[in-house]
């Protein structure tokens, strides 16, 4: 068994005031409250929670801060927020509203001087680069603004230039699966997995439709944690009975 | 309701650790050391992020000559990652750089091939009081205090990744009680009532 333990980590995506859910980021739906959904997911034993704000750069940020402090109120656990993070005073407010670490993605892939100038001001472990994987042809793309644009990087030679830097942790999602409920992308796991150089933990996201489809995906590979949305908005997945079917399966986790 | 008083040094996310002491007493933040109250019975010294920052912060804020005093009254102070760092003799994230010396000893990088850095996530601390179930617990920090009284350590991950240090009226957490959920709060309750 890995000295680490997998965490699961509920996925909520903000526009506006509202948790939302799409399918491949499309045709998005309003599922409910996130400070409600946050709030039961740390009550079921949610290892962190990840908030996105879909829409930050659109309508600006008010909201996200209001949403993160009335979260950090009353959740004692990680909480890292991301989207559209471009600068040192998004940091700082969201700090400022509760958030442990902040997740960058499209900022990354457009200026590494911004990914240098986080480190060194926040320190390493402040950081999760998150990476939105959209298939074309036979290879994985880096996708930016919630998948509206490709940065025409490949997924394995965006790792690679990632495993030079000291970061927190690294998040793969895919695109083509969100939403899909059938099963996590082994392929893109896979991808994520073989890049040993990065030492710093590895989470893959998106498809995840039942227990099993935890249990599966860390077949044979180095990963630490699972995020999922849609089956666990959609209580097709229960935070305490998937652990127990993880550690039923013999993977260390968790346990309240 | 015990009075406790939480060191800002402004570069932190304060917020957790100030809700998380909100349930177990009457709390209030120190911006600098003019803030201090004569009622605080226990003082808490958060932190997060890099030695040499954490030091000038502390001097600048004029919180050194609090933290002495505050020790050498015999009240309690509870210190987290960066904050029991702080507590040593020196860093080698910093070298060169003074730490506050009241534990003697040495804060390291973390070197143990069979843990990834930073420990990011979740592990399994194994306490010397038998009232301290073993837990799991959250931890975000590559590096680690080596104190040269080995005895110090009341808490650890293996045998070289101490998680729990009590030093006379010192307490240091290396994780973060106050992001690790129900076990990290009953906890934290446990060593501000003892």
């Amino acid at each position: 068994m890995s000295a680490e333990k997998i965490r699961i980590i509920p996925k909520l995506e903000i526009k506006n005031q509202y948790l939302i859910k799409g399918v491949r980021f499309e045709g998005l739906r309003k599922v409910g409250d996130p400070i409600e959904f946050a709030q039961k997911y740390y009550k079921e034993g949610a290892d962190q929670i990840n908030i996105i704000d879909i829409v930050a750069s659109l309508y600006g940020r008010d909201n996200l801060y209001e949403i993160v402090n009335k979260i950090t109120d009353k959740v004692f656990v990680p909480i890292c927020v991301g989207g559209g993070i471009k600068n040192l005073d998004h940091i700082k407010k969201l700090l400022k509203s509760g958030a442990d670490r902040i997740i960058i993605n499209s900022e990354a892939l457009r200026n590494k001087d911004f990914l240098n100038q986080v480190i060194k001001t926040f320190g390493s472990q402040f950081i999760t680069v998150s990476i939105e994987a959209k298939k074309i042809g036979n290879e994985y793309y880096c996708m930016m603004d919630h998948g509206r644009e490709n940065s025409n990087k490949r997924i394995k030679d965006w790792l690679s230039e990632l495993s030079k830097y000291e970061l927190g942790e690294i998040i793969v999602s895919s695109i083509d699966q969100d939403g899909m409920q059938n099963g996590f992308d082994n392929d893109l796991a896979l991808i994520l997995d073989k890049e040993k150089k990065i030492t710093c933990p590895k989470v893959i996201s998106g498809g995840a439709g039942k227990n099993e489809d935890f249990c599966n995906i860390l077949k044979n590979k180095d990963l630490q944690g699972l995020s999922a949305s849609t089956c666990l908005h959609f209580n097709k997945v229960k935070i305490p009975d998937l652990k127990n079917s993880l550690k039923l399966n013999k993977i260390n986790i968790n346990n309240l | 309701m015990i009075n406790i008083g939480i060191l800002n040094l402004g570069i932190n996310n304060i917020k957790s650790i100030t809700k998380a002491c909100e349930e177990m007493g009457k709390t209030y933040i120190l911006n600098d050391a003019s803030d201090f109250l004569v009622k605080t019975e226990i003082l808490i010294l958060p932190g997060n992020g890099n030695f040499e920052t954490g030091i000038k912060l502390i001097k600048d804020l004029k919180f050194d000559k609090l933290i002495y005093d505050f020790y050498n009254s015999k009240k309690k102070i509870i210190t987290i990652c960066l904050g029991l760092h702080l507590l040593m003799n020196d860093s080698e994230e910093a070298k060169g750089t003074k730490g506050l010396s009241l534990i003697k000893g040495s804060v390291k990088k973390i070197d143990n091939k069979n843990f990834k850095t930073p420990l990011l996530g979740w592990y399994d601390v194994n306490f010397k009081n038998k009232n301290f179930k073993t837990k799991s617990f959250f931890f975000n920090n590559s590096f680690k205090v080596v104190p040269e009284d080995l005895s110090i350590i009341e808490g650890e991950i293996v045998n070289d990744i101490p998680a729990f240090i009590k030093y006379k009226n010192l307490y240091g957490f290396q994780f973060h009680p106050e992001k690790s959920s129900f076990q990290g709060l009953s906890l934290l309750k446990k060593i501000i009532e003892e």
